[in-house]
């Protein structure tokens, strides 16, 4: 949907037709002249009937609810743009870091098979497609097409189908092995899932410029530089979904806040044993803890629980929101970039920050966007008005050119003849005049003028220098950077320049220039009533979804008093929440943080005699404290922190299996293990300044080859049997 | 224009002859395939959907991680795998069913063809227990036809692309029949000769594997019709009443025609007579089959392969049929009612006998003799060639006679009841028709859709040199790639898997060959009742006693009965039958712990809690088929296949010691 930047009043609807469906009323709570009202937020198909703007009388009698929803329930498009764009991007990298794990924690040929999992579940309500795949063959082709997934969104092609898939398959690569589940992966999640309900293409997507293209076929320069049609889309988002990510966010700051009650929270040392978990520490982290003061350590754990405080205000503040919700992106920024930096946690800081693009108000683009638009040098492009290709060219740039400082100048071409060389003993002509020279140049290439420096560009230059003048401009003609290609997009320029008339025939153009232009149709009634049915349906998905998630907060928050606590809801309920994984049990380092840290060590004889832990690739290490950590990604340590523990003693099996096969899946035949002992060494974290203990350690597995090795999985002793 | 360059690029490799022959299908005959193999594959699924708690689900026969963990072929997949519970099972088959009614209307073909292919793979190796020929062959001909053109014609996108490329604005434009011109009918793809090759295939190692005795004397057909696990009311009818000697010569027809057909499929002479007698002798083959017995899917995919093959003198046959004369209307509608003007447009695109013709009710003189002038005011109006004049659901009845297969959609207003609901429906909605018009936002009174009404678009030329022609021969280009690729795996999985050859020839077949074979079940294994007929038959009793001491057999609602003879078959579907069959097996000892925990929950699935089963013991109860002349097999004794509790009053005893006389 399009909008005008400013609509022109209604005219009288005509006996017998439909009313206009967006009465340009402004509202109580926004002027006439302010954006808001310039902008009405979108009637339909985005809005549920129960936040549509309506009409002014009864706006009066609920400004409450119109308060809310300008408040908490609107997002702006281009924001929603950026969103999708960081979200995409943050889901494919979540996807990518996995692929060199996918032998150990994703396929049968690590230690979790897929029949195992779905044999014994780890949790109820239970689904993955992963699960599908067997071999790491099948999965590493689920998750090529779980990538492409991500790109697509990215690029927003298809957005509403692929933001669905990206959902379903995150969701279930999540799953797949949920014993690795952190905060981080539930956050993401959650994040995807509450966007799902967003229109996140309208803007910066491959679907907008397709609309773009379709809401007007300019057929002239004139209606090239005619910005404004087709309109660029700025019109508010008004959802459930933007008030559900906003309440999600401080929700998980709130619950993060007063569950950290622990001592250590108090006293200031709580960071310092943070940096002590080997298992997530970083490279950074690892040098830093041996020069960090201990009053250091006390300022930023007063800083981190004031800035996690400071968010959940900031962002539920029902004043200034714009700014203070940057404030808190800064806040937001500052203590998950740095968490980020030190110890490993997955996704969670960057889809802790990835939220906020949502957020960023309108406000901002309507001061910044001009800002930003003079620093940007202007360009006039210079074509053949009656050449079809060069008028669809045109329109490309108009599409990508959301500063507008492209100016479409229409040049006639000189013909070769008039340029030809004067004949013998004809008189020499006149030097050609500046405009004769244009109309040669665009004969033979593309031509390009900056205005402020008075300088003209011809060919791949001409078509860089357009870059110039584009947001990420650079990005879009860097394949005429490269050697080759940029000759062959050169001589291509020359060839449409010269033969034109080829070039519009090729692409069945020739009909383009001049003709008339359609209007596109207005928008059918049934096509409203229907956009309308359809948000109204996603709306009441949204409070389903919501309603469902607020059970689960009060069941699994510690400081939800007992009053509230919930203790029976519906099964369709616990399915809501526990299908896509959508849990709300925020106490992240809380009460207290780990005091103790560890990882397994195997203790592994091979064929030849050496002692080799399959784990790291070398001789088995019980140091506990090693400098710069343990180096192991964050599958990886929770992986180590958690198959020690009791609950998963049921998969060990695999583990053994796993282990036995290590020279299978390393291809190399002298690592096969004759014996290993599975050890988890552990030690207890001293105070700052106080001494290590020495390390303890647990045997939680171990295997001789003369113990009946067996060709197939076992099947496991335990484990209840899955109906 | 594709097609031409296609036709180019064949002629120069193979020439004229035996690309005209072996290489071309025609789109409209692919469109019907199309139409027909998706109503297979709904049906196929809809009969799993109203199974899946025992075939697909935890709650069944096989749970996902059984048949993970101890899958029964190699390199199993299906995206059912990751489905447990009884209604995530019974979502993802609704989700299936969309997909094969997009197939079968042809709606995203492309997409529906891709997705439909996925479905019935992994419907098929979900359980592979009930897999049988017909199962095999349909995923082939899924595989086999994703890259032909199957929704040019009669396809909704047909219908969308056709709409989009003439909006015809009034009588004159809709009886110009010249534009949009119909979509090019010749496909030239060597996909096509490998359908024909797959079908000759599958006749040719079906009859040379048929060596066994029962094949010599003929007496196949006989062993067949015994089969009470599989036959039909109409086989047992037979197998009592056909002389034997018309059942052997039956027998020998049979395999005649197995060995017959691959060669008339492949006779390069007179191709239209021979893909006429092929198709006649493989309905008479499969339908015989199909109505004498039930093997699942495969004798309708069998006798649906014939379709791609039919050409434009088969195309002519039916022109000659649903373009007679009297098939003639002339339509008389309102020219400012844009729902009527819709309705005619889409008419026009449905008749392809060019039957129908359009007149404005603007233009009275134009009205054939005998219409009222004030009629078409009120109604639209059909004139037949008679001259007899048809108003409201009586003109619809007509327009639905002049159209080819159109009295399927509106053969119901014919009906008395019926007829008057038609009319009282058509009444409402011609009372409302501008209203309906502006809803649907299709201009009404004269008046065209606000800022939509442009002027009807000039007819695009066909051009040789453009970014279209370049596309189309480059996807081609990888099309035909493709398809050769396929051709090369297609023949080493032939060799490999059929005896006749992989006893004179090993064949090593690539990982590139296995992996898609095993992962989407495409075997070419083909001996369908070879090389012997089966000469024995049998099924599962289940002995239980329920809580309450009843004696029962879940499976039947009745008494257990051990006695193998029947009168009429045991009426079993495809699914049971070949459950049945295979559970007896060693092989499947591990599977029948699952058969148990069935069982054990039975009464919740079905049942009153009264009917829980305390005890039960589950048997397999066959014989030795008769032989020809008699009427009884001769029993064989139950064989246990599993027990829970105690059954202390064994209804299987007097079976076990038939020679201590205890059997009555």
């Amino acid at each position: 949907m399009t909008a005008p930047d400013a609509p022109d009043a209604p005219e009288p609807a005509a006996a017998g037709e439909p009313a206009p469906e967006t009465p340009a009323v402004p509202t109580p709570e926004a002027a006439p002249g302010t954006a808001e009202a310039e902008q009405p937020a979108e009637p339909s198909p985005e809005m549920p009937a129960e936040t549509k703007p309506a009409a002014a009388p009864k706006r009066a009698r609920q400004p409450f609810g119109a308060f809310l929803r300008e408040t908490y329930g609107v997002a702006d498009p281009r924001s929603l743009g950026l969103f999708r764009i960081a979200l995409a991007t943050l889901l494919f990298v979540d996807v990518l870091r996995r692929w060199p794990d996918i032998g150990a924690h994703y396929a049968n040929t690590g230690w979790l098979t897929n029949h195992f999992m779905l044999f014994c579940p780890m949790s109820d309500h239970l689904f993955s497609l992963y699960l599908a795949c067997s071999t790491p063959g099948e999965v590493k082709t689920l998750m090529l097409f779980h990538l492409a997934v991500c790109v697509l969104l990215a690029f927003g092609w298809h957005t509403r189908v692929m933001q669905v898939l990206a959902a379903v398959l995150l969701v279930s690569i999540n799953s797949r092995n949920i014993m690795l589940e952190n905060g981080g992966w539930v956050v993401l999640t959650l994040l995807t899932v509450w966007s799902m309900f967003l229109p996140l293409g309208k803007r910066f997507s491959i679907d907008a410029l397709r609309a773009s293209f379709r809401a007007r076929r300019e057929t002239t320069v004139e209606a090239l530089n005619d910005r404004s049609a087709p309109a660029r889309d700025t019109t508010p988002v008004a959802s459930f979904a933007v008030a559900a990510l906003i309440l999600q966010w401080i929700v998980i700051y709130y619950f993060n806040v007063v569950h950290k009650t622990g001592h250590e929270w108090r006293d200031g040392t709580a960071v310092y044993y943070f940096f002590q978990q080997d298992r997530m520490v970083t490279l950074l982290g690892g040098w830093l803890r041996d020069y960090i003061p201990v009053a250091g350590y006390k300022v930023m754990t007063y800083s981190a629980l004031a800035m996690e405080s400071m968010i959940a205000l900031l962002l539920a503040a029902p004043f200034r929101t714009s700014f203070f919700r940057m404030v808190a992106w800064g806040l937001c920024c500052a203590l998950h970039l740095s968490i980020d930096a030190v110890v490993q946690l997955g996704p969670f800081s960057w889809a802790m920050v990835t939220m906020f693009w949502a957020l960023i108000p309108r406000e901002a683009w309507d001061e910044w966007g001009p800002k930003l638009a003079a620093r940007w040098p202007e360009r006039e492009l210079c074509c053949d008005a009656q050449s079809g290709f060069w008028l669809a060219f045109c329109r490309v740039v108009k599409r990508f050119d959301v500063l507008e400082r492209v100016h479409f100048r229409a040049v006639t071409p000189a013909l070769e003849e008039e340029a030809a060389e004067p004949e013998q003993g004809e008189a020499e002509k006149e030097p050609a005049r500046p405009g004769e020279r244009l109309a040669r140049a665009v004969g033979e290439t593309l031509v390009v003028r900056d205005p402020a420096r008075k300088k003209v560009f011809r060919g791949l230059r001409a078509l860089l220098r357009l870059g110039d003048a584009v947001p990420f401009g650079a990005v879009l003609t860097f394949p005429a950077r490269l050697p080759l290609l940029g000759t062959a997009i050169e001589r291509r320029l020359e060839r449409a320049s010269a033969q034109s008339g080829e070039a519009d025939a090729y692409f069945e153009l020739e009909g383009l220039p001049g003709s008339a232009e359609v209007p596109p149709a207005e928008p059918a009634p049934v096509s409203l009533f229907l956009g309308r049915v359809v948000a109204v349906a996603r709306e009441g998905a949204v409070l389903l979804v919501m309603v469902s998630c607020a059970s689960q907060v009060l069941i699994e928050n510690r400081a939800v008093p007992k009053l509230l606590k919930v203790e029976h809801r519906p099964e369709w309920m616990a399915s809501i929440v526990i299908y896509p994984r959508l849990f709300q049990g925020w106490s992240m380092f809380a009460p207290s943080p780990p005091s103790d840290d560890g990882r397994v060590v195997v203790d592994g004889v091979t064929k030849d005699g050496r002692h080799l832990d399959p784990l790291t690739g070398r001789e088995p290490s019980f140091d506990v404290q090693p400098k710069g950590g343990f180096r192991m990604n964050q599958i990886w340590g929770d992986f180590h922190r958690r198959i020690g523990e009791q609950r998963f003693e049921g998969y060990l099996d695999g583990v053994r299996d796993m282990l036995r096969n290590y020279h299978q899946i390393t291809h190399r035949p002298e690592d096969e293990l004759v014996s290993f002992t599975a050890y988890f060494v552990s030690e207890h974290i001293p105070p700052p300044g106080g001494t290590r203990a020495p390390a303890a350690r647990r045997t939680i597995l171990s295997w001789t080859s003369d113990t009946a090795p067996s060709k197939q999985p076992q099947r496991p002793t335990r484990g209840r049997f899955h109906r | 224009m594709d097609n031409e360059h296609a036709k180019v690029r064949a002629s120069n490799i193979v020439g004229d002859f035996v690309q005209a022959r072996y290489f071309t299908a025609d789109a409209r005959f692919l469109g019907a395939f199309r139409i027909g193999f998706g109503a297979l594959l709904t049906w196929d699924c809809g009969r799993r959907f109203a199974e899946a708690r025992e075939y697909y689900s935890n709650e069944g026969f096989l749970p996902n991680h059984f048949s993970l963990f101890r899958p029964m072929g190699d390199g199993v997949f299906s995206f059912l795998h990751a489905f447990s519970s009884l209604a995530e099972v019974r979502c993802v088959m609704a989700l299936m069913l969309l997909v094969f009614v997009m197939y079968t209307v042809g709606y995203r073909t492309k997409l529906a063809q891709v997705l439909a292919f996925v479905s019935i793979t992994s419907l098929d190796a979900r359980d592979l227990f009930v897999e049988n020929g017909g199962d095999v062959l349909v995923n082939l001909m899924a595989f086999f036809t994703l890259t032909l053109p199957l929704g040019r014609r009669f396809s909704v996108d047909a219908l969308l692309a056709s709409m989009r490329a003439r909006r015809e604005k009034s009588p004159e434009a809709l009886n110009d029949r010249s534009r949009p011109a119909p979509p090019d009918n010749a496909v030239v793809s060597l996909m096509v000769a490998l359908l024909f090759l797959q079908l000759a295939v599958i006749y040719f190692f079906n009859a040379v594997h048929k060596s066994g005795e029962g094949w010599k004397n003929g007496s196949a057909i006989w062993w067949f019709l015994q089969q009470d696990r599989i036959v039909t009311h109409l086989g047992v009818f037979l197998r009592e009443h056909l002389p034997y000697p018309l059942i052997r010569g039956s027998g020998y027809g049979a395999l005649g025609m197995e060995f017959s057909l691959p060669w008339i499929i492949l006779f390069p002479f007179f191709r239209t007579w021979a893909m006429r007698l092929a198709l006649l002798l493989g309905v008479g083959l499969h339908g015989g089959i199909a109505l004498t017995s039930r093997l699942g899917p495969f004798s309708y995919a069998m006798m649906l392969f014939y379709v791609p093959f039919l050409g434009a003198a088969d195309a002519a046959l039916f022109g000659r049929w649903f373009g007679r004369e009297a098939r003639r209307r002339t339509v008389i509608f309102d020219v400012d009612c844009g729902i009527c003007l819709l309705i005619c447009r889409v008419l026009k695109r449905l008749d392809p006998w060019e039957r129908l013709t359009f007149v404005g009710n603007d233009r009275p003189e134009a009205f054939p003799p005998g219409v009222e002038p004030g009629l078409p005011e009120r109604t639209v109006v059909v004139v037949d060639p008679a001259g007899k004049v048809h108003a409201e659901e009586r003109a619809a009845l007509e327009i639905g006679r002049a159209l080819p297969f159109g009295i399927l959609l509106v053969g119901w207003l014919a009906v008395p009841g019926l007829r008057e609901l038609g009319r009282a429906v058509y009444r409402a909605v011609a009372k409302n028709r501008i209203a309906i018009s502006s809803f649907l936002g299709l201009g009404a009174c004269g008046l065209g859709r606000p800022g939509g009404d442009a002027p009807e678009d000039a007819p695009r030329d066909e051009r040789p040199v453009s970014w279209r022609a370049a596309k189309a021969n480059l996807t081609n280009l990888a099309r035909e790639a493709l398809v050769a690729v396929v051709l090369v795996g297609a023949v080493i999985q032939t060799a490999n898997d059929n005896q006749f050859v992989n006893r004179r020839v090993r064949v090593h077949r690539p990982d590139w060959v296995v992996a898609p074979v095993n992962t989407f079940r495409l075997l070419e294994g083909w001996g369908m009742f070879a090389p012997e007929p089966p000469y024995d038959d049998g099924h599962v009793v289940v002995d239980g006693r329920t809580k309450d001491g009843r004696k029962l057999d879940p499976f039947t609602g009745k008494l257990p009965d051990f006695d193998p003879y029947t009168a009429t078959g045991w009426g079993h579907e495809q699914f049971w039958c070949d459950y049945n069959n295979r559970i007896r097996f060693d092989w499947h000892q591990p599977n029948r712990q699952h058969l148990r925990e069935y069982l054990k929950h039975w009464h919740e699935y079905y049942g009153t809690p009264a009917d829980e089963l305390v005890g039960f013991d589950v048997w397999w109860v066959g014989d030795k088929s008769p032989p020809p002349g008699k009427e009884r097999g001769e029993p064989e004794l139950p064989q246990k296949l599993l027990s829970f509790g105690s059954v202390p009053d064994s209804l299987a005893e007097p079976w076990l010691h038939p020679k201590a006389g205890r059997l009555k």
